[in-house]
């Protein structure tokens, strides 16, 4: 399937999936079909990690629709200042959820907290709206039994950005952005989360950058760069239960220009830098040559006891030295497309069908595969090496 | 003793008038319990009076001013009345003794003031200063963390081992646990559309917490430890062992939010969720 035919799908799942969630909304979708629609989020409990030992953990987490599978962190959500935003939010997992968008300062209605919020209960659809007012780091998890629930994995990262590539108005420029989001769990928890009371004795041992941890964090998308002469906004998040302590070498000249969503009165150097739970910073970093290529620590403090538990190594380079990563997300070819009776993928292997709600239909390993059963609609056809849309009719 | 007496009854109508935030120049040491989901803990605080109250009196006190405070010693063993700034304070205060000094003036802030002698620490002594705060709408939070058995075993008289592994059972705001917290009149903080209020929060407890703001930003105003950070206007803010903050809110919205610890295991009560370190902030139109 070539990139334009992907494209149309994609809008097509898009628009239909919206259609499903709001039916008032059918005559205005069907008027403008090309308009851009906003993701829709999901949440399950039936999620699996690979931790750096090569071991299958459980987790829950949210994932977009159109991928049809969770992720530790969840998807890291993008805006820019002042958009208005649209969040829908559904959730097919057997428990009830939220989103709490920790630092926007959104209104009750949409604020994420059961009690006085809402709740979105198994198989029912919500909607998050707010402005997304302030350029900066926010985050963003599930409020129910919130102790249980991040330690889970359900949380991530929202980047709010400033239209004219400072990080906000006469702030700095800077040349990318590299979200970093330090989180933890307790390994016993994730396994046995029904038996995991109680709760104010979770210790974490298992301890993570954007859901990776030790030798996950040497190659491809984990290595951060940026050309020589300019800077890269790191962009740092706390949904840990360990304090964060950044150790930058002195010649990346890491100077924290904001915390929480706000300009720091005076910008300051950062060599160290501790970040607590819930806390955000953006540090702007460096290469100090054009043949640069380091690391930098994150060290992870328990709370209880203010020692040191765990170390983390981020590599940091010169941009001439990596090799630009791929602009085309890994996708399966699903032929035909569209489909009645059965589709094809390229060689035998594990595959999974979800639908636009994030509910896995089926699974299978062969190459050939049967959608008879399935009714006409939309869908997403997972393997362990990237996940395509197809169409049932 | 006439004196004490009579300390007594000027304390106790002004409490009456003003709360437990008070500007008086007399404290009491008592002994009591304090009582959490199952748990009866033996119990210090520092008292306005020499009636046991599971709450630590506050001080509201002008800055850059000396002032005269007599402590009151009831329990059977030797405290102290210790403030730590850029220098330590402190005044021994032996069993069943009443002791009268001489507190030095304090900048602008919220202070710890604490029993250094480990009995005392362990079981609840640790108060809070506001230094010159004069908003009519203030409201403050004296964080803490307890865990029942290494309590009962100081309480027996035993050394305190601070090297065994420390797990907090509770996590309180005035000696108040979520969902007591909402109903705190020194803490629970209900302000109109507009309006501008000063929150003071010191950290009495054994380990780092920090408190997340829902729905607003805060302003730092002081701070005893992270001084740098004066000035910074955040939403999330780790508080230091021993450290005071004095913060600014801004009512921009309506509606009822919460303020809790983001160390989650804090949001509990014996392990059960949601409890501990969580309160609200409501904003009425």
């Amino acid at each position: 399937m070539n990139n334009l035919n992907q494209m149309i799908c994609w809008r097509l799942c898009c628009i239909i999936a919206t259609i499903l969630l709001n039916s008032s909304s059918i005559t205005a979708q069907v008027l403008q079909p090309l308009q851009p629609l906003p993701p829709i989020m999901f949440t399950e409990m039936n999620g699996t990690m690979t931790l750096d030992d090569g071991m299958e953990l459980p987790i829950w987490g949210y994932g977009l629709s159109a991928d049809g599978y969770i992720t530790l962190p969840g998807p890291l959500l993008e805006y820019e200042t002042g958009e208005n935003v649209n969040l829908v939010f559904s959730n097919p997992s057997p428990e009830s959820h939220t989103i709490h968008l920790h630092g926007l300062d959104v209104n009750q209605a949409n604020d994420g907290v059961p009690t006085t919020s809402f709740l979105v209960v198994t198989g029912q659809n919500g909607a998050y709206n707010f402005t997304a007012s302030q350029p900066g780091t926010f985050l963003y998890h599930c409020h129910v039994t919130t102790t249980l629930h991040l330690t889970m994995g359900m949380y991530g990262m929202i980047l709010v950005r400033h239209p004219d590539g400072t990080l906000f108005e006469d702030g700095p420029t800077y040349h990318s952005d590299a979200p970093l989001l330090f989180s933890d769990l307790e390994i016993a928890t994730n396994l046995a989360p029904v038996q995991s009371y109680p709760f104010h004795d979770i210790r974490p041992d298992y301890f993570m950058i954007n859901g990776l941890s030790g030798s996950q964090l040497d190659s491809g998308p984990s290595i951060l760069s940026c050309p020589f002469g300019s800077q890269l906004a790191l962009r740092l998040g706390s949904m840990a239960y360990t304090r964060t302590r950044l150790i930058f070498p002195p010649s990346l000249n890491a100077t924290c220009w904001m915390s929480d969503g706000r300009p720091v009165p005076t910008p300051f150097s950062a060599d160290t830098l501790d970040i607590f739970p819930g806390e955000r910073f953006t540090v702007l970093i460096s290469p100090p040559s054009s043949t640069f290529d380091g690391t930098f620590e994150v060290q992870y403090w328990d709370m209880l006891n203010s020692q040191h538990a765990h170390s983390n190594f981020i590599r940091f380079r010169d941009a001439s030295l990596s090799t630009p990563p791929s602009l085309t997300p890994p996708t399966i070819i699903i032929a035909p497309n569209p489909a009645r009776n059965s589709i094809t993928i390229p060689a035998i292997q594990p595959w999974t069908i979800w639908d636009l709600s994030g509910r896995q239909l089926l699974s299978g390993h062969s190459s050939t595969i049967d959608i008879s059963t399935l009714p006409t609609g939309n869908f997403v056809l997972r393997t362990s090496s990237g996940s395509s849309p197809f169409v049932k009719y | 003793m006439n004196s004490i007496k009579l300390n007594i009854l000027a304390t106790a109508i002004f409490c009456l008038t003003t709360g437990s935030t008070i500007a008086q120049d007399t404290i009491w040491i008592n002994s009591g319990e304090w009582m959490q989901s199952a748990d009866t803990m033996p119990a210090l605080r520092f008292n306005a009076s020499a009636v046991f109250d599971t709450v630590n009196t506050s001080f509201n006190i002008q800055e850059n001013n000396t002032w005269a405070l007599t402590v009151i010693n009831t329990d059977s063993v030797a405290h102290t009345f210790t403030i730590t700034t850029s220098v330590i304070f402190t005044e021994n205060i032996p069993a069943g003794e009443e002791v009268t000094f001489e507190v030095p003036a304090l900048p602008f802030g919220t202070y710890r003031y604490y029993s250094s002698d480990e009995r005392g620490e362990v079981l609840g002594l640790s108060g809070l200063i506001k230094v010159g705060i004069n908003s009519d709408l203030q409201f403050h939070w004296n964080l803490a963390d307890w865990m029942p058995s290494r309590m009962d075993s100081a309480a027996a008289g035993n050394p305190v081992d601070w090297n065994s592994g420390y797990i907090p059972r509770y996590f309180s705001i005035n000696s108040h646990t979520y969902p007591n917290t909402a109903n705190d009149p020194l803490g629970t903080v209900t302000m109109n559309l507009g309006d501008t209020c000063i929150i003071s929060i010191v950290n009495g407890g054994f380990m780092e917490h920090v408190l997340h703001f829902h729905g607003f930003h805060v302003e730092i105003l002081a701070a005893t430890v992270q001084t740098s950070r004066v000035g910074w206007i955040k939403d999330t803010l780790p508080i230091h062992k021993g450290e005071g903050l004095t913060l600014q809110l801004v009512a921009a919205q309506t509606g009822v939010y919460p303020v809790h610890n983001h160390n989650l295991v804090a949001v509990t009560n014996a392990g059960f969720y949601p409890g501990g370190m969580l309160t609200m902030i409501t904003v009425q139109p």
